[in-house]
């Protein structure tokens, strides 16, 4: 309030003289005042001379009316806003409507007041200005209030941020940078640091700092530099902020020069300029592991409201901490979890086959994109697929069964055919392991496509199928001809004796025919004819000998085998010709010995004999009857075994049946006649009979032969 | 038995087969040359006489059949008769086509093949009685002159004498004169005849 060595010129309340200066207008000031009690109403004239001072104005700025009316050098605003002031009053005085301003002003007694003006003119009857109302109001306690509100609200505002920091912020350093950060920029304070606690030093190192631009940053800075806070129990210990540390409490220092702990920085402290101080623990899991120091520049800075919010920053920051803790612990566990499950996942979509996991029942978890690409049904229709859908019906049972299996045994394997959406089918091999996963039973396994397998298989069972038909084939041919051939042989060697026989017995005749009868000459005749005798014969032996020579195995033979073999040897011959052929083996056969060989030969011969003998017929259907049984007549212990072979041919005169043996007998256009002969020769040699007699029932031939059956206990 | 001569030739790798044809062909009073194989046959100085080759089809070296074939290369007429241990119907077709008398398989009737020899002998002295006219034919056509030699050929080919003075050169009187030569020396009995001669002169 301004001093004036003037007295105001009358005593007497302000109203009346207000009310009869301006008694038309007045209703607006009193209108104000009324409104507003409490309200210092000062008027004062064109001359800056006080006309009326209220009582309110009285009890405001403790001075009384008396003391103020008529005095005119009351100011509005302090020294430094006088020019200011000295405007708003012209634009006032020159018709301007009314102006608010707030402005401090002192008290009769020296306290200083924050003050809201409204300034507005005085006008005459004639709208003449006359002077100017002032109604002032005490806002000292409301702006002191709305401070502490701002400041609160900064506070708290600061600790919403440090709280979204902490959720913001992965990592220690970092979380710490912007806790002092925002305690300087949003907190109020002018510098803040972290200290953390190295146990192996017992000193607190500086984390994190941060100052207020505009000195501070780097005051702060060159104040860690010089200052060294230690958590023994040195005097470098002892400070507020070691105290802080080691006691575990907060610690406001509100006067960090009064505070003798503060000794040893006590010149940084001066440089500093900051004069409060508050540091608060850190703690991690409950005991202190650091501290967080802030400073202001006033003594008497910090009060609870500050300490609460510190605190509260501080307890948030440990929360963090321990947070952090385990965040890490469960990010490395997570983190250990994922990179198991990418391994997994690499190694399921890098398996050559298709990878499934499904249920017991059949609800697919988990395949690879090896499944889905061979499959060609996307993943989401996989999910509400049934493992069966993936098979042709044909297979469904079979593979259904195995799944069945891998539940109850814990592992099968099946080869089937994968059905595609396309339903094109692709061999695979198919393993399945019974496994729990998530508390259920289920089935894991991996298809491998082997059709490259399937193929070489097959190729290989076509190639040994041909190998073996040729094989077959040869040696079918082989054993055909040779008997064949051999007769061929026999015959060729045979006739020339013969001829030569012939051709002398001829000769012999004619030269006793003649006159007179050369005697001599049919005598050398005749010597000729005993010597191509002998000659026949000796062929004959050799071809017995060319039998029994080949003869030297004496093995157990089941004959019925033995038929199945011929029948496999000339299946072709009998399709060929189209001969239906019906076996009739003898379930209980007992064994023979002999030569399988040459006993396979006569076999051999009677087949291809039988068929063809029925190679003319075309009038009935060409039927071959191949039949074993036990032969009880036979003269031999323990009596017999018979091969019975009849067909639908062209048969043969009842009465030629002995000759059919007898060599060089033959129906057949080119043959030699000498099969038969062979196959008897065979049939003697291994102690058996051969004999052959017309078919009635199927009009053809019937050709048995028997041979003794092998004494039981024999190798 | 016939009283017909002539040589039967053998050719049997079997001895016993080939001393019993031996036998058998004197029996019948004709006589006989029996050889191992075709090579044996070659280095014989083969008599005069009618003959015929009996050939076993199958024979070491040169087979019969082979041997057919070279007599025919060589224009001898020489019948054959085959006979055979193992003759298939083929076989016997080609030999019969080839000309062949007989094929006949072992064992045959000895009258079969006595029958079949006599053919061939028949035939062979038919032939050879042919070759002989021929060869007389050959030895007259020898005496005449170049020039008679040169009017017959004209004659033959039915021209008249004035054509023949003609070609030759000469007059129609000379012709008349080589003409009457050449009927005399080639003992033709007319122009047929000598027409004849001319043709059978020139198979020769």
């Amino acid at each position: 309030m301004a001093h004036s060595s003037e007295r105001p010129a009358s005593e007497g309340p302000g109203l009346p003289q207000l009310g009869r200066t301006v008694p038309d207008r007045i209703d607006t000031v009193p209108a104000v005042a009324i409104a507003a009690p409490n309200n210092a109403v000062i008027t004062r004239d064109l001359h800056g001379r006080i006309t009326s001072w209220n009582a309110d104005a009285e009890r405001i700025f403790g001075y009384p009316a008396g003391a103020m009316i008529g005095v005119s050098g009351f100011r509005l605003f302090p020294a430094g806003r006088r020019k200011e002031e000295e405007a708003i009053l012209a634009r006032i005085l020159a018709g301007a409507p009314a102006e608010t301003i707030e402005t401090t002003q002192q008290t009769s007694d020296g306290r200083s007041l924050q003050v809201s003006a409204q300034l507005a003119p005085i006008r005459d009857r004639n709208g003449q200005v006359i002077g100017i109302s002032i109604i002032a109001r005490d806002i000292t306690e409301i702006r002191s209030r709305e401070r502490e509100i701002a400041r609160l609200s900064r506070l708290y505002a600061a600790l919403s941020e440090i709280n979204q920091a902490i959720v913001k912020t992965a990592s220690r350093p970092q979380l710490f940078e912007r806790i002092c950060r925002l305690l300087v920029d949003q907190g109020g304070f002018v510098a803040a640091w972290i200290g953390w606690h190295d146990p192996a030093a017992h000193r607190l190192v500086p984390s994190a700092y941060y100052g207020l631009p505009g000195g501070s940053q780097e005051r702060i800075t060159r104040y860690l530099e010089q200052v060294a806070i230690y958590t023994d129990d040195r005097a470098e210990a002892r400070g507020p902020t070691g105290t802080a540390f080691r006691t575990d409490r907060p610690l406001i220092c509100n006067d960090l020069l009064a505070e003798p702990s503060t000794a040893p920085w006590r010149a940084a402290i001066l440089a500093s300029g900051w004069r409060a101080s508050a540091a608060l623990p850190i703690r991690v899991a409950g005991t202190a592991q650091g501290v967080l120091t802030v400073y202001a520049q006033e003594v008497g800075f910090f009060r609870d409201k500050e300490e609460i919010l510190l605190r509260e920053a501080a307890s948030d920051i440990s929360f963090a901490l321990d947070h952090f803790a385990i965040e890490t612990h469960r990010l490395v566990a997570e983190q250990a979890v994922q990179n198991e499950r990418n391994f997994s996942a690499a190694l399921i979509d890098s398996l050559p086959g298709v990878f499934y996991a499904y249920e017991e029942s059949g609800k697919f978890l988990r395949w690879n994109r090896n499944f889905e690409q061979v499959s060609g049904f996307s993943g989401e229709e996989i999910s509400v697929m049934h493992p069966a859908d993936f098979f042709d019906p044909s297979e469904r049972k079979a593979v259904l069964d195995r799944i069945t299996d891998v539940f109850q045994l814990g592992f099968a394997t099946v080869e089937a055919n994968f059905r595609a959406k396309d339903g094109t089918l692709t061999p695979y091999y198919f393993t399945g392991t019974r496994a729990d996963i998530a508390g259920r039973r289920c089935l894991v396994g991996v298809g491998i496509d082997i059709t490259a397998r399937k193929q070489s298989e097959q190729a290989r069972q076509a190639a040994e199928d041909a190998s073996r038909a040729a094989q077959a084939e040869l040696a079918r041919m082989a054993r055909i001809s040779l008997l064949g051939e051999f007769a061929a042989s026999v015959a060729h060697e045979i006739n020339q004796p013969l001829a030569a026989i012939a051709t002398n017995g001829a000769a012999a005749t004619r030269w006793l025919a003649a006159v007179p009868p050369h005697g001599d000459k049919a005598r050398d005749c005749i010597t000729r004819i005993e010597w191509e005798a002998h000659r026949a014969s000796d062929i004959i032996q050799r071809m017995r000998g060319f039998v029994t020579r080949a003869a030297p195995a004496d093995t157990r033979l089941d004959l019925n085998q033995m038929v199945g073999e011929i029948v496999e040897f000339v299946e072709h011959d009998l399709r060929n010709d189209t001969v239906t052929l019906h076996t009739d083996l003898a379930p209980d056969l007992p064994a023979i010995r002999g030569d399988r060989i040459q006993l396979q030969q006569v076999l051999l011969n009677l087949v291809i004999n039988a068929i063809e003998a029925m190679r003319p017929v075309t009038d009935r259907p060409r039927v071959m009857r191949i039949a074993t049984a036990q032969d009880p007549s036979c003269p031999v212990p323990p009596g017999g075994v018979r091969v019975l072979i009849e067909d639908s041919g062209t048969g043969f005169d009842a009465a030629a049946a002995e000759q059919l043996f007898g060599r060089f007998f033959t129906t057949k256009l080119g043959g030699t006649g000498l099969g038969l002969a062979i196959a008897r020769s065979i049939i003697e040699h291994h102690g058996g009979r051969i004999w052959a007699e017309p078919a009635p029932a199927l009009r053809g031939a019937i050709f048995q032969f028997s041979l003794p059956a092998a004494t039981e206990g024999s190798a | 038995m016939s009283t017909q001569t002539g040589w039967v030739l053998v050719v049997d790798d079997d001895p016993g087969m080939r001393e019993a044809l031996e036998s058998l062909f004197k029996s019948v009073g004709l006589s006989v040359i029996t050889c191992g194989c075709a090579a044996e046959l070659h280095a014989l100085r083969l008599p005069e006489g009618p003959r015929c080759l009996v050939l076993d089809v199958r024979l070491p070296g040169k087979s019969g059949l082979d041997m057919q074939e070279e007599l025919l290369r060589r224009k001898d007429g020489t019948p054959i008769i085959f006979i055979t241990g193992h003759g298939d119907i083929p076989m016997s077709v080609r030999a019969m086509k080839a000309g062949a008398v007989e094929f006949l398989p072992k064992p045959f009737r000895d009258q079969d093949l006595l029958d079949a020899v006599q053919l061939a002998l028949q035939r062979d002295r038919a032939r050879l009685e042919r070759e002989q006219a021929t060869q007389a034919l050959r030895r007259l056509f020898d005496t005449l002159t170049p020039r008679e030699k040169e009017v017959m050929a004209h004659v033959v080919e039915g021209k008249l004498n004035k054509q023949i003075a003609a070609a030759v050169g000469v007059s129609e009187i000379t012709v008349k004169v080589h003409r009457g030569n050449v009927m005399r020396k080639m003992k033709a009995a007319s122009l047929a005849d000598l027409v004849r001669i001319a043709e059978r002169l020139r198979d020769l």
